[in-house]
This record gives C-alpha cells, structure tokens and sequence, in this order.
C-alpha cells in the first residue's frame, strides 16, 4: 500500500484487528425526511453503492443531495423507507461499533477530556480494561501527546479533528464514514489531517466512506468518487482515481481528475435546472 | 537607512514583546496608605463609642461593641501586616479597604443615632453593642435554634434535590412521565411557599414535615424544570455521536444528557437555594415552633428587637457561606467550561 509513513509502534498488542474484507452493500435505497415546516424532502432516490475492503469512496455532490443522509443510513442513524443496506452479509438495523462516524466539526464531548473522549466508545461497549492500552498509543499517534487532560475548548480545530479520528478507531471499527469532517479547518491542517487519515488507514484497513464538498479532498484521498446529483440524490456518475499514494496535488493527473469531477458536477447541476 | 531600518525592525522582533507585569513583592506608600483606611475608621468608632456619653438609656453600660471593634482592629492588622508582603491578599485588601472603612463607620452611625443620642427609638432600633451582645446572652437559645434550622432545611434541600432529580431526568428523557409530571410541575411550582402553608401543615402529620414539604418543593420545582429541558434539548449530534460509539440509551442519559445538562442543573440550583431560604423562614415563622425564623418571630412579639436583628445577622452570614460553597462546588465540576462561560 505504502500510503503513508505511520507504523504502529508495538505491534504485539494489536490496536486494529480488521481483517480488511468486508463489504456494504446499499442497494435501491430511498429516503425521505421531515424538514422544520413538517413538509416531507424527498433526499434519495434509488441509490445504489458497495464499498469493499479497504476502500476509500468519496461521494460528492451539491448541497442537500442526501450525502449525509447515506452516511447516517450505513451507521443505522436512520431506516430507509425502501431499499436495502447490508454490512458483511448482515441487514444494517441499528448502530454498530463495526460502523463508526467522524461527525462534522469534531464533535467531541466537552466535559470529558481529550482522553476520556477517546475513551468513551470503550467505556459505552464496556470493554475498557481489555481496550484502554490503545489510548496512550492512540494519542501518541495522533499527535495529541501533552494535551491528553485538556478539555476541547482549550485545543485548536485541527486537535479536535484528531481526537475524533482516534475515537472513531479505538474501537477498531471494519468502516468510517467521515461527514465532511474537516470543512471547519484552515487548508494546511486540513492538508495534515488528509494524510493522518490516509495513514490510518493504511494500518487499520478499515473501509471508508467520505463524504465531501471539496473536490481536491476527494481526489487526493479516495479510491473511487461517486458523484450526486440535487436532491433527490442519485448516482451521477463515478470516476476512478488510480493514482499511487502519496498523490501530487499539482501534477497533471490530479488536476486532470479535479477537471473531470468539476465537469461531472457541473453537468448534474445543468440537469436539475 | 533602510539597512538601518531593517536591523531595528529586526532586532525588534529578537527581543519578543513582553507585557509587564509589575510584581512587587512589597508594598508601596500609597498602597500602605490606602490600607490604613479602615484603621482609621476603626479607631474613629472606638473613639465615638468611648468618648460619647450614653444617654438612652443613660445607665447603659457597653460590653460587647467596644470589644468587637477591638478585636476587628486586630484582625485588619494582621490581615494588612500579611498584606504588605503577600501581592496577591494586598490586591484584595487594597481593592475593598473603602467598603471595609465605609461599614465600620455605617455601623458607628448607628451607635452615634441610638445609644449616644437616642435619635432612633427603642426597642425597634437597638444599639451595635446590643445586637451583638443578643447571641453570647443567649447562646442556647440561638445554638439550638439555628440547630433546628439546619435540620429542616438540610432534610427539605435533600428531599428536593432526589425528587428534582429523578423528575427531572425522568420528565426529561420518557415522553409519558413528561406527560404526567409536566402539569404537576406547572401547576404547583409557582405557587410560592406561604400560599401552601395552611395546606401543607394540614396534610402532613406535622408541622416539622410541612415545612419539609415546602423547602424540597422550592428546590424540586426549578431543579426538575430546567433538568428537564436541558436534558430534551441535548445537541442532538452528541447523542448521535454517542449512539455510533456503541452507547445504549441509558448510558447517553446519563454519560451525555446528563453532563451536558450540568450548568443548567447548576442554575437551577442557586434559583432553588434561594428559594428555599424564603420557604425554611416562611415555614418557621407560620408552623414549625422551632428554628431561627421562629425565633424571630417569638422575640419581635416580646419586643427584644436586638434578637430578631442577631437572628437575621445569621441568617445572612449561613446563606452567604451556603451560596458560596455552592459556587465552589460548581467551579469544581465545571472546570471543562472555565475556558467557555464566565458568570
């Protein structure tokens, strides 16, 4: 793979037990929700997407497509009106630790400390003895290593960002669906954050749904992006990205795949006018 | 000139700027004097309080006032000898040495307009040294009253911290027990105490639990009212968050609802206290034969004004301490919001 330079520092007590096969399915699906006014917004339309391995799928697509009503159908937020989500085999009803969410905007508990933080997923599955020796290395991971009993308003954007990564992981989860989790960042910590992920993922193996309004982010970390069109949500297309890791975000390729996204989105735009 | 320019700029930002904090270890003259101020005004009181002739009564002889103002003037110094060596004591005494000088001097002026003149008529207006000779003159009464008092109060705010409590996260969490507390809630919670009395001493075997009743409705009701909403208006994002972590739902109610319901919680508390003081006093003074607010009651119908200014004396100083230990116990919990609310 060679995505990225982070190597797990004492490998005899496992921080990721992903075995890197798995497999969701989302076929058909259709949702719907209630806005403030109770009228009902048709988000999806039959929408369809298998995400295997450890794989990185961007979806993108303007806002109010149903991105982030997909996300939380595949975590089991949500029940779709019709269609159907399977993980591993297994309908998706109900939240699951093998399905985790970076949510946007960190979302951290701002009464429990960095740490604590980290440490809540396994505090609420109730194996924090058994999984408590990840946190250190977790937060030595992630850079997070003399702030361990600040509380999140004393850290900065970009350490919020990495505190909800490291607790998305500490409970070795087989998929992440990250919700635009650094549109809140300035561009050099997002450029950070991107390879942190990409670094984790590489010894995670984890699967990973992004979803995303920044058309670099998607090239630059994903696999295969699928583009949306306005609600209701449909695939408009997908593109490939086969380019090695670590990518350049200026050489021709990239920006060629910037280009061809850019035109898939602005085609699906000219659709819904 | 520019190379010039450009070395100053340079050397500028070498030396980074610093904001100067002056730490002077000792005082200065004009702190020291400034200090001095309620010295002075200790001094003027003892000088009025000797000096003058009491003429109503005439045969009164002082014991406690000049006494006190003694021993005040020894802790001020010791507490202004400390000062001059410790900045962080001198900023508070430097910061409150007129309040200190200005009530010192307030509590002369009433000596000056009761017993050295008479100005003030008796036994609605009794002198310093008679409100302070009021507790040592009748240190049982005043011990086994204010012993009462705590009791009623403390089984009242306990009661009505468990009933608050469990209303609140109950009302807050399960729509069906919302749907049966709400109403109760909003029927019998402003009624204020006095209202209920006759009632309560009615229903309840007796009196001591009437007044019970009253202290933990004054805490029960604000506790389980903002409880409540705080717990139905959590970020919805956090009990998400939690949920995706694996959390069941009594664990999101009481490891995310719950704490991040904590500065409300807090609110309600200082609403509830203080209410809660109106309903011991109400509950003294109209059923319980016990407590400081009985006693209030029971010397201002002997007319021994000087007590009933002794008991609320107290009075002041318990729900001071009670507020303030209320304030440090939230400080405590809170420390994640120090950074974010200030109030």
């Amino acid at each position: 793979m060679g995505r990225g330079k982070r190597i797990d520092p004492r490998p005899e007590l496992p921080l990721f037990a992903s075995s890197g096969k798995h497999e969701l399915v989302a076929e058909h699906v259709t949702q719907t929700f209630l806005d403030e006014n109770g009228s009902e917004v048709w988000a999806l339309d039959d929408f369809s997407l298998t995400v295997s391995g450890s794989e990185i799928v961007g979806i993108i697509g303007p806002s109010g497509c149903g991105k982030s009503t997909f996300l939380r159908l595949v975590v089991g937020l949500d029940e779709p009106l019709s269609g159907a989500l399977s993980f591993d085999g297994e309908t998706i009803n109900g939240p699951s630790v093998a399905r985790s969410m970076v949510f946007q905007n960190a979302n951290l508990f701002e009464w429990l400390t960095v740490e604590e933080n980290i440490a809540f997923g396994l505090h609420a599955t109730h194996t924090y003895d058994k999984g408590k020796y990840k946190i250190p290395r977790l937060i030595e991971m992630m850079g997070l290593g003399g702030f361990e009993r600040a509380y999140p308003p004393q850290i900065s954007g970009g350490m919020a960002s990495r505190c909800a990564l490291a607790r998305s992981f500490v409970l070795n989860p087989s998929l992440i669906c990250f919700d635009e989790p650094l549109s809140a960042l300035d561009a050099f910590t997002r450029a950070a954050l991107q390879d942190e992920i990409l670094a984790m993922q590489t010894i995670a193996h984890t699967s990973m749904i992004l979803v995303t309004h920044d058309i670099e982010e998607a090239v630059y970390l994903c696999d295969r992006v699928v583009v949306m069109t306005p609600r209701p949500g449909r695939t408009k297309g997908e593109l490939t990205i086969d380019l090695p890791h670590p990518r350049d975000r200026v050489s021709p390729e990239f920006v060629n795949r910037r280009r061809q996204l850019l035109a898939m989105l602005d085609d699906s735009e000219s659709v819904s006018v | 000139m520019a190379a010039a320019l450009e070395k100053s700029l340079h050397e500028r930002q070498r030396t980074a700027p610093t904001r100067k904090i002056e730490k002077r270890r000792l005082v200065s003259g004009r702190e020291f004097v400034k200090m001095l101020l309620p010295v002075a005004a200790i001094c003027i009181a003892y000088g009025a309080t000797n000096g003058l002739p009491n003429v109503y009564p005439v045969d009164y002889v002082e014991s406690y006032y000049p006494l006190f103002l003694l021993v005040m003037l020894g802790m001020y110094a010791a507490c202004m000898a400390a000062a001059c060596f410790m900045p962080k004591l001198r900023r508070y005494v430097v910061h409150y040495t007129y309040l200190i000088a200005a009530v010192f001097l307030l509590v002369e002026v009433l000596d000056v307009l009761t017993l050295k003149t008479g100005y003030l008529l008796l036994p609605f207006a009794p002198s310093p040294d008679r409100i302070l000779e009021a507790v040592p003159k009748n240190l049982e009464a005043y011990a086994s009253n204010l012993a009462a008092s705590m009791m009623l109060l403390g089984e009242g705010v306990v009661i009505g911290l468990v009933t608050g409590f469990v209303t609140g996260l109950l009302m807050g969490w399960s729509k069906i027990a919302n749907y049966w507390f709400a109403p109760l809630l909003k029927v019998i919670g402003p009624v204020p105490s006095a209202a209920w009395l006759p009632i309560a001493v009615v229903l309840m075997p007796s009196a001591h639990l009437a007044g019970v009743f009253l202290i933990s409705v004054a805490i029960w009701f604000p506790l389980s009212l903002m409880l409540s909403g705080a717990i139905r208006s959590t970020d919805r994002r956090k009990i998400e968050a939690a949920r995706v972590m694996g959390a069941s739902e009594p664990y999101i109610l009481f490891h995310v609802a719950l704490p991040a319901a904590v500065p409300d919680i807090f609110t309600a508390l200082f609403m509830g206290l203080s209410s809660s003081f109106g309903a011991l006093i109400i509950s003294e003074q109209l059923g319980v034969k016990a407590g400081l607010g009985w006693y209030i009651n029971w010397a201002s119908q002997w007319g021994e004004y000087y007590k009933v200014f002794a008991s609320v004396g107290i009075f002041i100083i318990i729900f001071y301490v009670l507020i303030n230990v209320l304030f440090k116990i939230r400080d405590h919990v809170m420390t994640w919001q120090k950074s974010v609310v200030r109030w």
